[in-house]
């Protein structure tokens, strides 16, 4: 029994620092590899930013749900690559937000040009 | 209590009416050279890390790229101090290390941790905020040849493009985005409010060209459905709407009637 | 003498010598003697000496004859258009800018322009037309303003009325599509003091010679709250209506022109 022990004890110890060794030596690939995907994604999402005027409403209420949930996903990136795309992030949807509002049915009086003073 | 009221506003006034006597009205005020114009220190945590401020001037970077590429692909805010750039973000290949970087577009790298023997005077190419620096490129011998107009950096920009004299570049490899293909907008008129004064033709066209949409949109022009329905000339020369550009970087506002273009008869 | 008394009376000094010492800093209030500039003959009026770069590369500074030029073009032409700053000695005029068709090169180029020959840098002997450091330079010309309407200080000539009865027809462009502003806003200022009566300001005898952005926004802001400091010391001091009616158009002396019911 006791010889089992010393046997199992030593190869559980083993297993666990090669477990941990490799999790951490693979955080930095694992980060690498969440930065391509959000990358990958937010391309997807905000590349409507040119040409948004000429999508529905629904369409862009759809590409807004999308940059919110993509949101976590940027902010558990680091410091630098969390600050730089969460700002790209938040002029995307805020364009969005913006096409929405102006591209709503007009009111059935013309609507006010902006006068300056 | 009276007394120390009495005291306290004498003082406040006497305060007032000293800074306003100093308040710099009443005269015109001193234009910047062209080689200046478009000039923006950046300084959020230079100073705080032992560099002198960056010395940013619009005119070589905007000979070569659009403002949307800086301003949107690579995320500089409009405001100097608002993006809040540090050296590990340019070392990482964001901000000015998004060209400038090593096999990167420009032909230097910022903030480089390599080649230290000649730190800290090789920062001063950028940092060089109340220094005396040989800077690569001369303005009047860089731009002799592009279309000239009065005011601001002197650079007839549309021109510049229109006749091939500058091509503007609006990709970054590795932060720029596949975009669709840019929409026509519509042109606007604007009515002043004072009388006599000629309508404003605004064109979207010539803003897009170089701005696409998020460079306006939402945050400097909110737009009418928000509730915006006038831009006053004391907000524009304060810096807000058009003057977020033409107060300092694009040509400037002293020049009424590049906007006021149309004549109510 | 009790803390609260002691406290009090070192916050009024306090506050009175800031006021006193930025007065005096500021020097608007504080002196009664103003930096006017000396009362000069009709013909040397609006003249100025222009020496920013010449006396430094050897040259006599430049003489600059206001009246000569505005029987021919308004104000705006240079001051918006071909972009000289209304301090003298600010603009950064060199000889390699006139060469190259800006500031005086701009007409003077040794080109015909409306009819006569300019002189201009292109001819070494015509050097001492503008660089003679002599401010009453031209003063032979002076006598071709004798028919034109007369006005008791200045050069002498009211130069609104000249153009108002077509004897002179000052070009108010020299390569731009005129800004198209038809603003007619007469002004009515109130006086510091009670017994001064109001000015008038009419922006159309303005707008006749002067762009938009020869006044505004920086010497007349148009937010109003800042026109608060637009008294008569500041005016002599060369702020507001000073910028020009000091010592190019008609001084100030001319009380009447501007508070029409002032009796004299």
């Amino acid at each position: 029994m006791q010889k089992k022990k010393q046997t199992i004890i030593p190869i559980a110890a083993a297993t666990m620092l090669v477990a941990v060794l490799f999790l951490s030596g693979g955080a930095g690939l694992v980060q690498g590899a969440g930065l391509a995907e959000v990358k990958r994604d937010f391309e997807e999402v905000c590349s409507n930013s040119t040409n948004g005027e000429h999508l529905g409403k629904e369409e862009l209420q759809k590409l807004i749900i999308r940059c919110d949930k993509l949101k976590p996903r940027i902010e558990g990136l680091d410091d630098t690559d969390r600050r730089f795309y969460l700002r790209r992030l938040k002029s995307c949807r805020d364009l969005y937000q913006f096409m929405i509002d102006t591209t709503e049915p007009e009111k059935p009086a013309s609507a006010p040009t902006p006068a300056a003073k | 209590m009276k007394k120390y009221a009495v005291a306290v506003s004498f003082l406040f006034l006497a305060v007032l009416i000293s800074f306003s006597a100093l308040a710099q009205t009443g005269v015109k005020k001193k234009r910047p050279r062209p080689q200046d114009y478009g000039k923006v220190v950046l300084n959020a945590f230079s100073e705080k890390a032992g560099l002198s401020g960056v010395v940013f001037n619009h005119w070589l970077h905007r000979s070569k790229f659009t403002c949307r590429l800086c301003h949107i692909d690579i995320g500089f805010g409009m405001k100097a101090g608002s993006t809040g750039i540090r050296a590990a973000d340019n070392m990482k290949g964001y901000y000015c290390g998004a060209c400038h970087k090593a096999g990167g577009k420009a032909n230097f790298e910022a903030c480089t941790k390599k080649n230290n023997s000649d730190y800290p005077k090789r920062c001063d190419r950028c940092h060089s905020l109340g220094k005396v620096v040989a800077f690569e490129y001369e303005f009047s011998a860089y731009t002799a040849k592009f279309p000239k107009e009065r005011y601001g950096s002197g650079i007839d920009w549309e021109k510049a493009e229109a006749d091939g004299t500058i091509k503007l570049s609006d990709f970054v490899e590795g932060l720029s985005i596949k975009k669709q293909q840019l929409t026509q907008s519509k042109e606007l008129e604007l009515v002043p409010k004072v009388e006599g004064m000629p309508d404003i033709i605004f064109s979207h066209t010539k803003h897009t060209v170089w701005n696409g949409c998020a460079v306006c949109h939402p945050d400097i022009f909110v737009g009418v459905k928000k509730g915006t329905t006038k831009y006053t000339m004391v907000e524009i020369f304060e810096g807000k709407y058009c003057g977020a550009c033409h107060g300092n970087v694009a040509f400037p506002l002293m020049d009424c009637q590049r906007c006021h273009t149309k004549h109510v008869s | 003498m009790p803390y609260k008394t002691r406290i009090l009376t070192l916050l009024i000094i306090a506050g009175a010598a800031a006021a006193f010492t930025l007065y005096v800093l500021g020097g608007r209030e504080a002196s009664a003697k103003y930096d006017i500039p000396k009362a000069l003959p009709p013909e040397e009026y609006g003249n100025i000496v222009i020496d920013r770069l010449s006396t430094k590369n050897g040259e006599k500074p430049v003489s600059f004859s206001h009246w000569i030029h505005r029987k021919k073009h308004t104000c705006r032409v240079c001051h918006t258009e071909l972009e000289f700053n209304m301090k003298t000695n600010t603009t950064e005029i060199t000889e390699a800018a006139n060469r190259q068709g800006k500031f005086c090169g701009a007409c003077h180029n040794g080109k015909e322009h409306d009819g006569v020959q300019m002189f201009g840098h292109t001819d070494k002997t015509q050097c001492s037309k503008c660089h003679n450091g002599n401010r009453s330079a031209g003063k032979d010309k002076f006598k071709e303003l004798a028919n034109l309407p007369k006005n008791k200080y200045g050069n002498g000539v009211d130069w609104s009325r000249a153009v108002e009865q077509g004897l002179i027809k000052p070009q108010h462009r020299h390569t731009d599509k005129p800004l198209e502003a038809d603003i007619d806003k007469t002004l009515k200022l109130e006086a510091e003091w009670f017994s001064i009566p109001p000015a008038i300001f009419p922006h159309k005898s303005h707008t006749a010679w002067l762009d938009c952005s020869n006044c505004h926004p920086d010497i007349f802001n148009i937010k109003k709250r800042t026109t608060k400091h637009f008294v008569m010391s500041r005016l002599l001091a060369g702020e507001f209506c000073g910028v020009c009616h000091l010592a190019v158009a008609f001084p100030m002396d001319d009380c009447k022109r501007c508070h029409p019911a002032v009796v004299k």
